[in-house]
């Protein structure tokens, strides 16, 4: 059932969660709003649209070690992570951990909150979900992933590149979350969507929301609706990305790309990692990482020899937009896509996928 | 103990300042200069061996004069593994400055007296001798520059990114500054491997590590121009550290 907070209970509920969890919430970062850790209330921001990276750098770290081994003559010996604690990568002192991103979980993966994770994400964390469960059981995502709890919050402000209602992810949630905020103005509408939320939300004494208010909740989500500017038309759209390859949409795109490969960072379904060997001055000392990679690099899809399945850049512009608008579909069953527009937002060069996708519509 | 592998570290024309990064090197100078037997660095020792095999040779700088080509070759026949140190060595970085220019107007504004002036366009190692590495970087990158010296003492492929400096700017989850703040950052046209340092801590990348495998030069230039920047100051930026080089050809192409 959903309930009803004031200002000075969410501010006590925060208070509580900053001191049991790691806290992740949006934090000031120079011009803009980003996921940072929160030690105190103070430091978290409440007016923003939406983060600079989506939260999935929390559970597929950009950098991190999966296991280290011993190389004597013949013989090797395996060190896993879980025994050294994910600590290896900070224990060097190298330029890597100054970065948050790249901060190592210190000991076995610890309990966290993320907050403020807008609805439009959650439903990028569903869809990394069944990539790193369905397919293949990934430990390494996994072990972080089942011990965050997501703190939703509606959104009642839309960015110019905002177009989650496009595609029904946004800008109200249903379920993915374990707890769910929604701003009435005076008063916060507070939900729970799991058995982690409702303990939480247990502990306090809180009133039972009224349907009055049920009804303000809808309201609050009409009036955002009625903010975007932004539109994709979705219908089709799995036959109608792939219908033209070659129509000039796409020459004219990958003609401003500058293969930098922030779109598919920004993304929060991208998943693309790669395995690299890392030594040591220690000849016998090893360790196996991963780290992100993207399509949109060259050599993201070189093989032996150098041969290159994408050495022109439009075709891996093409595999990005494709993959998100079509390919996912029958790999998932999901279009990988959520209408967050950071990919749209943070290319430097306004390569714009809504565009594309009017062009090849025709409209 | 097995016997360390010899380590050559030799200088042309440059700062020395690569060297130096190797000296002051974050608490792990030690671990990497005794890992190795090192057998000519002069900037770090007394006693040097000169015309001996070595198991790795890093070259710092670029060929300035006709002499430093004949110590290059003699270099690369003494050696198994050949890598670059730094810019100057990988595309001759600033010395490049002076290439679309006369020898000799150059000569004039530094030396008065030119009778044993010999100086010859500034032509980057691997233009002389097939290098197996390129570590660039004004000065060379130390994640980088770690892990070749690693993987040189097992034999193994170090990993070197050939992509933008924009890939670890996200890993590191910094604000965009060139969408942001419409600074000039060469980072999506320049090689990662330093950790995008720069942008990192809110200053705008410099190319100092040159241009990335397959960069867009003319797209860049032109959101450069978008954002305010003259053509000239467009030009200084893509050739202060690259000099001439055929990536950033249709943005530095003035003929």
């Amino acid at each position: 059932m959903p309930k009803i907070m004031d200002e000075k209970e969410l501010q006590s509920l925060l208070g509580l969660l900053i001191k049991e969890y790691r806290f992740i919430g949006p934090v000031r970062k120079d011009l803009e709003t980003g996921f940072g850790e929160i030690k105190s209330l103070k430091e978290l921001v409440k007016d923003y649209t939406n983060t600079i990276e989506p939260p999935k750098y929390l559970f597929l770290t950009p950098q991190e070690t999966l296991f280290s081994y011993e190389m004597k003559k013949e013989e090797i010996t395996i060190t896993k992570t879980e025994e050294q604690g994910h600590a290896a990568l900070g224990d060097r002192p190298s330029l890597w951990s100054e970065g948050i991103a790249v901060e190592p979980l210190q000991g076995k993966a610890i309990q966290q909150v993320i907050f403020g994770v807008r609805p439009c994400d959650v439903h990028g964390i569903r869809m990394m979900d069944k990539v790193f469960k369905e397919d293949f059981d990934d430990t390494y995502y996994q072990s972080k992933r089942n011990k965050t709890i997501i703190f939703s919050v509606t959104c009642t402000s839309v960015s110019d590149y905002c177009f989650c209602q496009s595609w029904g992810t946004g800008p109200s949630l249903k379920d993915g979350f374990d707890l769910l905020l929604t701003d009435l103005g005076d008063r916060y509408l507070i939900e729970t969507g799991s058995k982690e939320g409702n303990e939480i939300i247990g502990k306090m004494r809180l009133r039972d929301a009224t349907p009055m208010e049920l009804k303000q909740k809808a309201a609050v989500i009409k009036a955002t609706e009625a903010k975007f500017t932004r539109k994709l038309n979705i219908k089709d759209i799995q036959q109608i990305m792939i219908s033209q390859p070659e129509h000039p949409t796409w020459k004219d795109k990958a003609d401003r790309c500058l293969s930098c490969g922030n779109c598919t960072s920004v993304c929060p379904t991208c998943y693309c990692f790669d395995v690299q060997e890392k030594g040591d001055y220690n000849p016998s000392n090893m360790e196996r990482y991963r780290l992100w990679d993207s399509c949109q690099l060259l050599e993201y899809s070189q093989v032996a020899l150098g041969g290159n399945f994408r050495r022109e850049r439009i075709s891996r512009l093409k595999q990005f937009m494709m993959h998100k608008l079509s390919f996912s579909y029958p790999q998932y069953g999901d279009f990988h896509c959520v209408g967050c527009g950071r990919c749209i937002k943070w290319c430097p060069t306004s390569i714009d996928l809504t565009e594309v996708a009017k062009d090849l519509r025709g409209e | 103990m097995a016997e360390k592998k010899k380590l050559g570290i030799f200088k042309l024309t440059s700062c020395a300042g690569c060297q130096m990064r190797l000296l002051y090197y974050q608490h792990r100078e030690l671990e990497a200069l005794t890992a190795y037997d090192i057998t000519y660095f002069k900037m770090g020792k007394r006693d040097n061996l000169e015309n001996i095999k070595v198991d790795v040779a890093l070259i710092e700088g670029c060929v300035t004069n006709s002499e430093q080509i004949d110590e290059l070759k003699r270099i690369r026949e003494n050696s198994t593994i050949l890598a670059t140190l730094g810019g100057c060595a990988t595309r001759s970085s600033l010395w490049g400055l002076k290439n679309n220019k006369p020898e000799k107007e150059i000569e004039e504004k530094a030396y008065k007296d030119l009778s044993t002036i010999h100086s010859i366009k500034a032509i980057p190692v691997n233009d002389v001798v097939k290098v197996d590495y390129l570590l660039p970087g004004c000065p060379v990158g130390e994640d980088e520059m770690t892990e070749f010296l690693q993987s040189a003492l097992v034999g193994r492929r170090p990993f070197i990114k050939p992509h933008s400096v924009c890939v670890e700017c996200k890993m590191k989850g910094n604000l965009c500054i060139l969408v942001a703040k419409k600074e000039p950052c060469m980072g999506p046209v320049t090689a990662a491997g330093c950790g995008a340092l720069c942008p990192t801590n809110g200053r705008p990348c410099y190319n100092c590590r040159g241009p990335m495998i397959a960069a867009n030069a003319p797209a860049l230039a032109k959101e450069f121009k978008k954002n305010g920047l003259s053509d000239e100051e467009i030009y200084l930026k893509f050739t202060a550290f690259s000099g001439l080089s055929k990536v950033y050809e249709e943005v530095t192409d003035r003929a």
